[in-house]
């Protein structure tokens, strides 16, 4: 696999740079502006201070227009140093258990071309002790990468879990929303518990646990390349506008994806319900079984004002059963639904023109390992099983619209289940927990049931 | 009535050939997706029993089945293993149905309609199997009219899934009018001679005449494809080879220059599919010309009532094009 090879081939002495005084908690807003806590650039200066102006952040693009430097060499072929690495001192101060956000954004420069071989970017964080810079992810206490690849124009983000003797471990895989000359941002999230990466404010990978047990970032690392790899010679990259930043827990995020609140199997514990009483256990057999989903709303960007396949409606519309799915298959909705835009044809439409915004699970063939089972009758015993065998449930339901006051059906996906009270009873009972693509506010399935003319129809069942 | 039997076998797309995951508790299940305009559909199987939207129910202007007062998004469900869904989305226009069997073993007949006078859509027949997962997906255009109930006929076995087009007295020449009311066939003169060659194929069906069928069966369809081909590499764009079809008159008449001509799917394909069930019926006949491509390249549109892409084996499909 080039990706294990590539990793496991850099074992060269990169770079650590150690900023002036960094300290934790320094609220930092995308686009990171002017008190960025470290600013590196190869070939001009191996560290830019603190607070540093030396070429400006404040842009993310021509600004910072240096000439082409290759850095990525070494890294390869074992000689200089090559990736930007975070301050020392950033790491220093994230290294305790806690929920922690680092934010880089970075440019990628002309020199990366997509035309070119592989344009590979590559930021990790990694806690073994003795492969601080170098990436090998083979050694137990590293933790967490992420890789982005492009050739030719396809590109990909991996999501790879190391902590390994024969390195890396590909959890996710997704189209990247990376883009050469852009302003991205790279953006890892440890809550004490499990690790999020995002890209660009969309939540791209987790939640999901690190082996080592560390519960703490090692160190950042972010490199370019272009052409080449496992050993080839790499052509010239770089990057403007690196800066590392950490941003403490409750920071408002700039997307609603990044908020705590988008991650709900995060808090499955019927423990960490509110129980009113010391009543016994609950008998409710979904407590526990969580969905593996990642959580998106239809309304939001980039892909929110997009067309749905080849209907003329837009996602935020009628996207909600594609952003379902998108939640189902951990990648963004705009993504899925450019793949079904590849895909899809009028004689075999994913979602032809105006069709109410349902998914034609027979004409879904490029996800691949998600057996789609037949409508069902809404059952919640049925649904609490299926939770537990790792299954999906995607529950049908008519709502009013808050925006237009218009029923209609929309789509919902069952998360896991809670012993919890619901508004406007006196007693917990066993509730379903959902991400609903429509609506911030219905974290339960019994929403649907509270509001008169809102109703639950029925179910299906996704089998992964 | 005119039937024609396509058959395709069960060896399809493996969709998932390692699963990791579970399977859902039946072995096969069929799925039929109308996906866009308001195509309103029931199954009904060998016993009577129908799967689908209750043909006795009001339909309100979106399409959705309204039962003594009350939405009824779920329609009829009295085929063993089935269900049924409708779907609207807030302020849509058209509502979509999904009609499932699970472990269809059968010989079903599809039953559509439309509220609108004119109607055309891409519906989805699948048959998904588990264990190990394969799909083997049918996709066919269908043209419908308001207040008039066709049939298509779906037969699964283990042997196949075979789909069976019901051509009513009637249906072409009601599908052509239908298809150049939405205005997926241009200008009005295409229009005026595929309608008049309809009706005359109507004619010889009700006469019995055969071979005039035929002949004109072949002309429609040359002209058909001559329309779905204008502009393409290669194809004719000249009326030539019409000679001698008065039906064809409006478009010698029409010329060929600074007209936009086509005759573009969803209507396109269903026209073909209507044509081709009506001649391969016929005894002793074979495929149609596909018309237009003077290079026999295979430009003649989209798969029709075959398993097209990732489908199963065509088996004895009949439709072939560009086959000059």
């Amino acid at each position: 696999m080039r990706t294990i090879g590539w990793l496991s081939s850099c074992l060269g002495i990169c770079l650590l740079i150690s900023a002036a005084t960094v300290s934790a908690g320094i609220i930092e807003q995308y686009p990171l502006a002017t008190n960025a806590v470290g600013l590196y650039h190869p070939g001009i200066d191996d560290l830019i201070p603190e607070g540093s102006v030396a070429f400006s952040v404040t842009t993310c693009g021509a600004a910072a227009n240096i000439p082409a430097y290759s850095i990525l060499n070494a890294c390869n072929n074992g000689t200089s140093p090559t990736a930007l690495v975070a301050p020392a001192s950033l790491m220093s101060a994230m290294s305790g258990l806690g929920a922690y956000y680092i934010q880089m954004n970075f440019t990628a420069g002309p020199g990366i071309s997509f035309d070119n071989y592989y344009y590979d970017l590559y930021a990790a964080s990694y806690g073994g002790p003795s492969d601080v810079c170098t990436a090998d992810l083979g050694e137990a206490g590293d933790l967490i990468g992420i890789l982005a690849t492009s050739q030719k124009g396809y590109a990909e983000v991996e999501w790879i879990l190391g902590n390994s003797a024969s390195g890396a471990t590909a959890i996710v895989r997704t189209s990247s929303v990376l883009e050469y000359g852009g302003c991205n941002t790279l953006k890892f999230v440890f809550d004490g518990t499990y690790y999020y990466i995002f890209i660009n404010g969309i939540l791209e990978a987790g939640p999901t646990t690190g082996t080592s047990g560390t519960g703490q970032f090692g160190s950042l690392m972010l490199q370019v390349t272009d052409g080449g790899y496992n050993g080839a010679a790499r052509g010239g990259g770089w990057m403007s506008n690196v800066v590392f930043a950490s941003i403490p827990v409750g920071t408002p995020s700039p997307t609603p994806s990044m908020t705590p609140s988008m991650t709900p199997s995060m808090t499955p514990s019927p423990s960490a319900s509110p129980s009113p009483t010391a009543t016994p256990t609950p008998a409710c057999a979904g407590i526990g079984c969580n969905a593996q989903v990642a959580s998106y709303k239809q309304y939001d960007s980039p892909w929110g004002p997009e067309t749905l396949d080849a209907s003329t409606d837009t996602i935020a519309l009628s996207g909600c059963m594609l952003t379902c799915f998108a939640m189902v298959m951990e990648q963004d909705p705009d993504t899925v639904n450019n793949t079904f835009e590849a895909t899809s044809s009028t004689a075999s439409p994913v979602f032809a023109t105006n069709n109410s915004g349902r998914i034609n699970f027979g004409n879904t063939a490029p996800f691949t390992g998600l057996a789609p089972g037949s409508n069902e009758n809404y059952d919640q015993t049925v649904i609490e099983n299926a939770l537990c065998q790792g299954e999906v449930p995607i529950v049908h339901v008519i709502r009013i619209s808050k925006r237009t006051g218009l029923r209609g059906d929309h789509y919902v996906i069952v998360t896991g289940e809670d012993f919890t009270i619901a508004p406007g009873a006196t007693a917990a009972t066993c509730r379903l927990k959902i991400n609903d693509p429509g609506d911030s506010t219905f974290d339960h399935l019994d929403s649907y049931q509270r509001l008169a003319g809102q109703s639950i129809v029925d179910m299906r069942l996704l089998y992964p | 009535m005119k039937w024609i039997v396509i058959t395709i076998g069960l060896v399809g797309t493996v969709v998932c050939a390692d699963a990791f995951g579970a399977n859902p508790p039946y072995a096969q299940l069929l799925s039929i997706n109308f996906s866009a305009p308001n195509l309103e559909a029931y199954l009904s199987d060998t016993a009577g029993n129908r799967t689908g939207i209750d043909p006795s129910a009001v339909l309100d202007s979106v399409g959705r089945q309204i039962v003594n007062g009350i939405e009824a998004p779920n329609g009829l469900q009295e085929i063993p293993g089935s269900a049924s869904d409708q779907s609207n989305i807030e302020g849509q226009s058209t509502t979509g149905w999904e009609i499932d069997i699970e472990n269809p073993s059968d010989t079903y007949v599809l039953n559509y309609t439309s509220i609108y006078l004119a109607a055309a859509d891409a519906v989805s027949i699948d048959l998904q199997s588990y264990s190990p997962r394969k799909l083997t997906p049918f996709n066919i255009y269908l043209l419908a009219q308001k207040n008039v109930y066709k049939q298509l006929q779906i037969s699964v076995s283990l042997a196949g899934i075979t789909i069976t087009p019901t051509i009513n007295s009637g249906d072409f020449l009601r599908d052509t009018q239908s298809a150049c009311a939405l205005e997926d066939i241009s200008p009005p003169e295409a229009c005026e001679a595929l309608e008049d060659l309809a009706a005359e194929v109507e004619k010889s069906i009700s006469g019995g005449d055969a071979r005039k069928e035929a002949s004109e069966l072949n002309l429609y369809l040359f002209v058909l494809n001559l329309l779905h081909n204008w502009g393409s590499s290669g194809s004719l764009q000249n009326w030539r080879n019409l000679a001698g079809c008065p039906e064809c008159v409006p478009l010698f008449k029409k010329g060929t220059h600074g007209v936009n001509f086509f005759a573009k799917d969803p209507a396109y394909s269903a026209l073909v599919l209507d044509a081709q069930t009506l001649l391969n019926a016929l005894p002793n006949q074979g495929t149609s010309q596909g018309g237009g491509n003077q290079d026999g390249s295979d430009q003649g549109g989209g798969n029709h009532g075959g398993g097209n892409e990732g489908g199963g084996n065509q088996g004895e499909s009949n439709h072939r094009r560009g086959d000059n």
